[in-house]
């Protein structure tokens, strides 16, 4: 039974979400764009994945209360076209806002 | 593994899916999703313990495969499970909101240790639907399979010969966070699932599994109480209830 505080620790360690700085005056260049049916932390680490696949992104920021996602970069980011279908690609709906 | 195994057959990730019930979603594209449960069964004098690991490979956003496995502390490495899902309707209507069917089909090869494999190639074809509403999720699919034959030491309702329909459907309520806000959050969930089989006067059984299940954005932690509600098993073994643990990660 001694395994029973380590694994207690372990997954206490597990559940605490990492906090990360993070400041839109650092980056140069950004574009948001509306998901849906994002209903889970899974699909919003899909979505992130695949966004920050493509080039010229840096950052990927998802805003689950609003069904948003925002990239950021310091240099050329993708079209949104191109951002919309790497949305489609993990699953899930793409509103290209304005 | 009773109500386990039809898990393997279409889960493949992510949405509110729950313990033992396929869900209408896949991983992304190209991301690998390993996961694996452990099982144990309270039976009259044999009890049952093992592990169910499984990995599924999104090909698309609308596509995956998976290869499910079993491990049997008592006699080793089961059947293999081979599996494609096809996500055949979408319906977004809200942030988190969603409608999600799916198709999916595969076999059981029998790669098993002989007291527990089927020693058949068994097909099996399914249905799932899913579907998302604010704090809610429900799930629900159809799967039929064609057992070839029947395994030595048969325990599960897919090791018996002969035609086998089984139904399952699950209810998941996010208890926290009530709304999801700017951050991104792990998710806790109360889940209720139902399995049901249906393989014949001797090859029958109903399950409900109140359960929880924890999903942060990488990873997820199961854990399941297995009843058993009706049991008509011939000479497999009959259970007295059973608890499960699994852990999901998303690369």
């Amino acid at each position: 039974m001694k395994f029973i505080p380590f694994l207690a620790a372990l997954f206490l360690a597990a559940c605490a979400a990492p906090t990360q700085e993070f400041s839109a005056a650092d980056y140069s260049s950004s574009y948001t764009l509306g998901v849906q049916g994002m209903s889970c932390p899974n699909c919003a680490n899909n979505i992130t994945h695949e966004l920050q696949g493509l080039p010229g992104v840096q950052v990927v920021r998802i805003d689950m209360g609003r069904g948003s996602v925002s990239v950021y970069s310091n240099s050329l980011l993708p079209p949104p076209q191109v951002l919309a279908d790497a949305v489609k690609s993990a699953g899930f709906t793409p509103v290209i806002e304005g | 593994m009773l109500l386990a195994t039809h898990a393997l057959v279409a889960s493949a990730t992510g949405a509110q899916q729950t313990n033992l019930t396929p869900a209408g979603t896949t991983p992304g594209h190209m991301r690998i999703y390993p996961e694996t449960q452990f099982r144990y069964y309270a039976r009259d004098g044999q009890n049952l313990s093992e592990l169910r690991p499984r990995v599924t490979l999104g090909i698309s956003g609308l596509a995956a495969v998976s290869i499910e496995s079993v491990y049997d502390f008592d006699f080793g490495w089961g059947d293999t499970r081979l599996a494609a899902k096809y996500r055949f309707h979408q319906n977004d209507s809200g942030n988190v909101d969603t409608l999600r069917a799916a198709v999916y089909s595969g076999v059981s090869v029998p790669t098993g240790a002989r007291e527990i494999s089927t020693d058949s190639i068994d097909p099996f074809l399914g249905v799932v639907g899913t579907w998302i509403r604010g704090r809610h999720g429900w799930n629900t699919a159809l799967t039929a399979h064609a057992i070839g034959e029947t395994a030595p030491r048969a325990q599960t309702p897919y090791q018996v010969e002969g035609e086998l329909l089984h139904f399952d459907a699950s209810y998941a309520w996010r208890v926290s966070p009530a709304q999801y806000g700017p951050d991104f959050v792990a998710s806790s969930y109360f889940v209720l699932d139902h399995n049901l089989y249906l393989g014949g006067a001797d090859n029958s059984e109903a399950w409900i599994a109140p359960g929880l299940l924890y999903e942060a954005p990488d990873f997820a932690l199961e854990l399941s109480l297995l009843l058993p509600i009706w049991q008509e098993t011939g000479e497999r073994p009959e259970s007295d209830y059973g608890v499960l643990a699994g852990l999901r990660l998303l690369f």
